[in-house]
């Protein structure tokens, strides 16, 4: 096009804008939100990421070397001569408070050498000797004591406040800070900080300590280099905050595309005009995107201002949020490119399509004002059945590849799948919008003409549905992975014990216990007892090679070895092991085991379906470089189901077998290393029952009560939280669908005024409309949200669950929501005169 | 003679003070059943305003507006639209139909709205788009219909129902001569059985067709004349008597 013709389109469009300071308005809101979101966000991550040199200050403040796990000559003899070394100690400890016990970080480091910038002084002074520390903020509202007040460790001395300190990376640390020249913090691990002579290389330093032969370091030094963790968080989180903003302005340009479809529709006469007078199809698409054009540009600027603006006004309490210091606001303006670039180019891409339906309305028809005959919508609708046939593939495949979920290949796919299904079913929204003109033949008027009215102006409704129907499917799709990851959790969940029994674990079970077999109820209780041999040296395994699971296949736990081969077969094993006395086979509700342990068989408690014949027992000792066998023994075993799991023995050895192979009991030791006493009642254990022996069990020091029932649900104050945001967001797009339409009805309000209509029937109407929107998205929110969930978790053999909070509130919530609010906020035909100047077409 | 419309120093005047307008300066007009009044005159004058207040669009500043019997000024919205429902029947020149039904549904409109049952109304409209010799196309929508058809659709609903009342605001403007004949003979049917038309139009050919022709300028009655039968209006009434369905 001719620069002279391009002004021409130009000044057609500024002058379209111009004259609909409302569509144009909504358009820019539309693009500059997102990109406002985008550039606020850039600016926040790139102010609280912390930077490099923060981080390796946080951990080894001015020093050149950190050393941990060596003693201090040990240390020195590696360093060259002139090193300044400084013992630096981190603890942990106890405040010593009425009632109360908190733990706090004990520090040992000196701010004013090696360890500067490690902790920040920001009030008093450091403290010099035995009897002083300085504390943070979080110490003083624990202890609540200031400067000049008195705080006690645990086994430690009582130490006067002269400062307060901060970790700049974690202020909510609850720290004590000590001299460490004068005050020796426990630490488990010695560690030094190590300053350098001028000249001398911290690398080489380190490579110097390597040793050739085995490529490991003798002496744990490293630099501040080597010590650094390769950021997982910041680049992604600036390409997570892209992919965000623009999932948000598709929703947006969908949304202007109604609108520019409207703008087209009442500008038809005048771009039949043009093309009378000569305009090419491609000038008259051109003063559409030139429209569209104009407006993303102002939308982009002003959404780097809102940005901006959001970014400053948030910045007083980045702080708090991200609970550490940050520096003054960055503003990355280069950063900034995304943003505008991405939401002007939404503005464009959402004029294409209105654009391309302006090239190809007759000129005829366009001046006639007749609204031009519409493509049969099947085409559309097989492409978004073909759609989302790919996206169940999709799906499958990133649901059933090795490292499903976890490697970005399979995430791709999964996230792929999702957005492919809900574009697949807007897709089809066209069709299912001409069958609903069809089928309200039968409707009261109101909602016949809305019905009709939504299917023939399918260039303004499709957009508006697909946008609703896309927002409604990512909260379903959230429900569905929150509601699945429940049922997950829930079907794998296991009691500890029966529900008539109590497990006590910790130092003081066995006395806890004992205080509640007094308790109303209780009929007999026991210590849980473990098998085990008295050489340390030696290894035991006690598995079933042939066990199979409930549906008949060989059970292979090599995922879950930390340190097996991968060509390795993991069989499935116990390891609480016990002989089978009756109290204990009474306890384990195993009465039956007794015969079989009488005929030489081992017995196995199984919390899944499983069968096997024989028990493999297996005792390695490591020798030189690899386990070899010192007892290995195959005996028949028995396989009993039961539902608990982790608490009583899962397996029972004869006695004859263990006389065999010389395991002792061991009465202190269990699954978790703690003492568990196990009380069995006559009845099932009630809640107050529980309370009272948790009320036992905290009389004595780290023992408790081991919680017996389900894990609770995923709070669903976040699922509440998203339906209500979607539902605000859906109700009003709904609305701004309305107001779109209204634009075109004047015409039709006249006509049914004329006619003796109710002037609230104009308000049936709207609300006719929002509800054909609100339920055909909602409904088809459901199965494009489900999809990609379901078939995630069906893959990998999980039980699938249905988010009913999300879709009642997609499917009945939100067209009652948008029925209701159009009927409120819309208004009866007006007056006679208000259509006095009402032109044809218009 | 019934008369149908009556006006009695009827006035409608906008707005207030020196920005005050005269759309219509009071007028005594009367409308007998079986007559056909046109209404002429230059675009200003007052010809709509007239209309709207026959129809109850819009109601006297001063004076009194008497439809079949009811004093349109003392009415209350409601029941101005059972008027427009149920007596008086509006054409206009363009925004006719409501281009999301069907020729069918839009006649069938005021009967809908007057609480008839769906299938008693379309019945009803089938019979009205018959007497306009539209019966054929009663399941297209207006977009696949001419102007001319479009308009037969727009007089079948003004009389659906049996509305005695017309109310033609330029019905013949978008039309050519042959079409326009076609729809004055529809207006000169409904009035020789019983009803009664006005037409406001532009056309002094079509002006002949009526009984009576009423000139307006600036608001105010200024001339009022019976045409002459011409022969092609005499013929268009011949043709329209003949056309009629018995009462």
């Amino acid at each position: 096009m001719r620069g002279s013709s391009v002004r021409a389109l130009a000044r057609v469009a500024w002058r379209d804008i111009a004259r609909h300071r409302g569509r144009s308005l909504l358009v820019v809101v539309l693009v500059a939100l997102p990109v406002a979101g985008m550039v606020a966000g850039i600016s926040i991550e790139r102010t609280t990421r912390p930077t490099q040199d923060r981080e390796d200050i946080a951990a080894m403040g001015r020093a050149d070397l950190l050393a941990t796990g060596v003693s201090r000559d040990e240390l020195v003899a590696h360093l060259p001569a002139g090193s300044v070394v400084e013992r630096l100690a981190i603890a942990d400890g106890n405040l010593v408070l009425p009632g109360a016990r908190p733990s706090v970080q004990v520090d040992g480091m000196d701010l004013d050498g090696l360890a500067a910038g490690m902790r920040t002084l920001i009030e008093g002074r450091l403290p010099v000797g035995a009897g002083e520390a300085a504390i943070s903020r979080t110490v003083e509202k624990l202890a609540n004591v200031g400067i000049g007040g008195q705080v006690t460790l645990d086994a430690g001395p009582t130490l006067t406040v002269v400062g307060i300190v901060e970790n700049p990376m974690f202020l909510p640390e609850p720290t004590v800070l000590v001299d460490p020249n004068a005050v020796a913090v426990p630490a488990e691990f010695p560690s030094w900080l190590v300053a350098l002579p001028a000249g001398a290389d911290p690398q080489a330093v380190v490579e110097a300590t390597v040793d050739p032969n085995t490529g490991e370091q003798s002496v744990p030094i490293q630099t501040r280099s080597s010590g650094r963790i390769v950021g997982v968080g910041g680049d992604s989180t600036f390409g997570l905050i892209l992919i965000f903003g623009a999932i948000a302005l598709v929703e947006a340009a969908l949304i202007a595309s109604a609108a520019f479809a409207v703008s087209i529709r009442r500008r038809q006469r005048e771009l039949g005009l043009l093309a009378a007078t000569g305009a090419t199809p491609g000038q008259l698409s051109g003063t559409v995107v030139i429209g569209a054009a104009i407006l993303g540009s102002v939308a982009a600027v002003a959404g780097v201002v809102l940005g901006l603006i959001g970014a400053v006004a948030l910045s007083p309490w980045l702080d708090d949020l991200t609970q550490h210091r940050n520096p003054a606001l960055v503003i990355d303006l280069p950063g900034m490119v995304g943003p505008v670039a991405i939401g002007f180019g939404a503005a464009v891409v959402a004029a294409i399509v209105p654009a391309r339906t302006v090239a190809r309305v007759p000129v005829l028809v366009a001046l006639s004002g007749r609204r031009p005959t519409q493509t049969r919508a099947r085409a559309t609708f097989r492409l978004g059945l073909f759609m989302v046939g790919v996206a169940a593939m999709m799906t499958v495949v990133g649901a059933t590849m090795p490292n499903a979920g976890l490697d970005a290949a399979s995430l791709v796919l999964l996230a792929g799948g999702a957005v492919v299904s809900t574009l697949g079913f807007g897709a089809c929204g066209p069709w299912l919008l001409e069958r609903l003109g069809r089928l309200a033949d039968r409707l009261p008027l109101a909602g016949r003409i809305a019905f009709r009215d939504t299917a023939r102006a399918r260039s303004r409704s499709s957009p508006i549905l697909t946008a609703i129907l896309a927002a409604c499917a990512f909260v379903v799709a959230i429900g569905a992975w929150q509601t699945g990851r429940d049922a997950e959790e829930l079907a794998g969940w296991r009691p500890s014990v029966y529900p008539d029994q109590i497990a006590i674990a910790g130092p003081g079970a066995a006395q806890a216990g004992q205080r509640l077999l007094a308790e109303p109820g209780a009929v007999g209780g026991m210590v849980i007892p473990s098998l085990g041999l008295e050489d340390p040296d030696i290894s035991t395994t006690y598995q079933l090679p042939d066990a199979r699971d409930g549906n008949g296949r060989l059970i292979d736990l090599t995922d879950q070895c930390s340190n097996c081969r991968p060509e390795a077969f993991q069989a499935y094993f116990a390891w609480l092991v016990a002989a089978g006395t009756p109290e204990l086979l009474k306890l384990a509700h195993a009465e039956s085991a007794a015969d079989e342990l009488r005929q030489g068989h081992a017995v196995l408690i199984a919390y899944r379906p499983l069968t096997a014949t024989y028990l493999e027992i297996l005792f390695q000792r490591y020798q030189g470089s690899d386990w070899a066998d010192v007892v290995r023994l195959r005996l028949p075993v028995h396989v009993l189901q039961a539902q608990p799991y982790g608490t009583l023995p899962q397996l029972f050895l004869p006695d004859a077998t263990i006389a065999q192979l010389g395991l002792i009991e061991r009465p202190a030791e269990t699954f978790g290393g703690d003492t568990t006493f196990v009380v069995q009642f006559d009845h099932p254990v009630a809640a107050s029952e529980f309370e009272t022996a948790q009320a036992v069990a905290a009389g004595f020091s780290n023992t408790f009560v081991r919680e017996n029932t389900p894990p609770v649900r995923a709070g669903e104050g976040f699922r509440i939280v998203t339906i209500a945001l979607l539902l605000l967001f859906a109700v009003s797009v709904t609305g701004i669908a309305i107001a779109l339409g209204e634009a075109e009805s004047r015409p039709e309000q006249r006509s049914l005024l004329a006619l003796g209509a109710d002037p609230n029937l104009r308000r049936r109407i709207t609300a006719a409309r929002a509800a054909a929107l609100a339920l055909l998205a909602g409904v088809l929110a459901v199965p494009a949200g489900l999809l990609p969930v379901w078939g995630m978790f069906a893959s990998r053999g999980s039980p699938v669950a249905l988010p009913t909070l999300e879709i009642v509130g997609a499917v009945v919530v939100l067209p009652f929501l948008a029925i209701t609010t159009s009927w409120l906020l819309s208004r009866p035909i007006p007056d006679w005169n208000a259509f006095r100047n009402v032109r044809p077409g218009e | 003679m019934t008369t149908l419309v009556q006006l009695e120093g009827a006035a409608r005047r906008f707005g207030s003070g020196h920005t005050e307008v005269t759309a219509l300066h009071p007028t005594t007009l009367s409308v007998e059943a079986g007559e056909l009044l046109a209404v002429m005159g230059p675009s200003g004058s007052g010809k709509t305003t007239l209309l709207s207040l026959v129809g109850g669009l819009d109601k006297p500043s001063e004076g009194r507006v008497v439809v079949a019997g009811q004093d349109v000024g003392r009415l209350k919205p409601k029941d101005l639209a059972i008027l427009r429902r149920r007596t008086v029947g509006y054409v206009f020149q363009d925004l006719n139909l409501l281009a999301g039904l069907t020729a069918r549904e839009n006649v069938a409109i005021p009967l809908e709205l007057d609480g008839r049952a769906i299938g008693e109304a379309r019945v009803a409209a089938d019979e009205s788009l018959e007497s306009v010799g539209l019966a054929n196309l009663a399941d297209r929508f207006p977009d696949d219909l001419s102007g001319g058809e479009q308009q037969r659709v727009a007089i079948a609903r003004a009389l659906v129902g049996g509305r005695q009342i017309l109310l033609a605001d330029e019905p013949t403007g978008a039309l050519d001569s042959i079409t326009g004949e076609s729809v004055m003979r529809l207006l000169r049917a409904h009035c020789e059985n019983g009803g009664s038309a006005i037409l406001v139009t532009h056309d002094a050919a079509h002006a002949a067709w009526a009984d009576r022709v009423v000139f307006l300028r600036d608001g105010r009655v200024v001339d009022e004349a019976r045409p002459a039968p011409s022969p092609e209006a005499d013929g268009g009434r011949m043709l329209a008597t003949a056309a009629a369905p018995a009462a």
